[in-house]
């Protein structure tokens, strides 16, 4: 099985414009709004954080 | 939440737990919601969004308003025996079984399961397609999570 860790989808020729622009920017707005959460402590949250990355094998 | 008579980008108990929690969140998970189905064929990501609900047993998801596009009574239907199903396209079987491994073990994609989608969209909309099952698997995890662990505080008289 390819690794998680490689490069999966074809580098494009040269520029192109992105599919859907929108749609990267309201998920990083969400990932933002998660992580200014005041709910839980910082060092809390960021454990959380790192036991998904872990549990889905994301090493990025 | 306020009826507008239209089907909400979210679920309904889900908006509403946002709304009363984490307002903040909810702004950008409803915007998010709101961009998803502009980034690929909206009757497509309906498919997904069903057979994720079927496959974590959302009942509620699976019976709501389409928030994209509606798709066919048969075809919803039909969603989760889509293997056996004569319904369902070449182009529509290529994203359902990247969401079945998607939902079900995400560092398990194959690059098989990636080429299967390069032969219907183009590399952009492949990241598109995998960013929006990303939401909406977020979505109903989401909602369930809240439900499960908030709905019997809730129902404590």
């Amino acid at each position: 099985m390819t690794s998680v860790r490689e490069r999966r989808l074809p580098e494009p020729a040269g520029p192109t414009a992105p599919v859907a622009p929108g749609l990267g920017a309201a998920i990083g707005a969400y990932q933002d709004a998660i992580v200014r959460l005041s709910g839980l402590d910082p060092v809390t949250t960021e454990l959380v954080r790192l036991r998904c990355a872990r549990q889905h094998q994301c090493f990025t | 939440m306020a009826d507008t008579g239209q089907p909400g980008l979210l679920a309904p108990d889900l908006d509403e737990r946002l709304a009363r929690f984490a307002p903040e969140v909810r702004d950008v998970i409803t915007n998010l919601h709101g961009e998803l189905w502009r980034a690929l064929d909206p009757e497509v990501l309906e498919l997904c969004r069903l057979r994720i609900a079927s496959l974590q047993a959302d009942d509620r998801e699976a019976a709501r308003a389409a928030p994209g596009a509606p798709v066919a009574p048969e075809k919803a239907a039909a969603i989760a025996g889509w293997p056996d199903s004569p319904l369902f396209s070449d182009r529509e079987r290529a994203c359902l079984a990247f969401t079945e491994q998607f939902v079900g073990d995400v560092a398990g994609v194959t690059q098989g399961d990636i080429d299967a989608l390069l032969e219907h969209f183009s590399p952009g909309e492949v990241q598109a397609f995998v960013s929006a099952l990303l939401a909406l698997d977020q979505h109903q995890r989401l909602a369930l999570g809240l439900r499960t662990v908030l709905a019997p505080e809730e129902e404590t008289p």
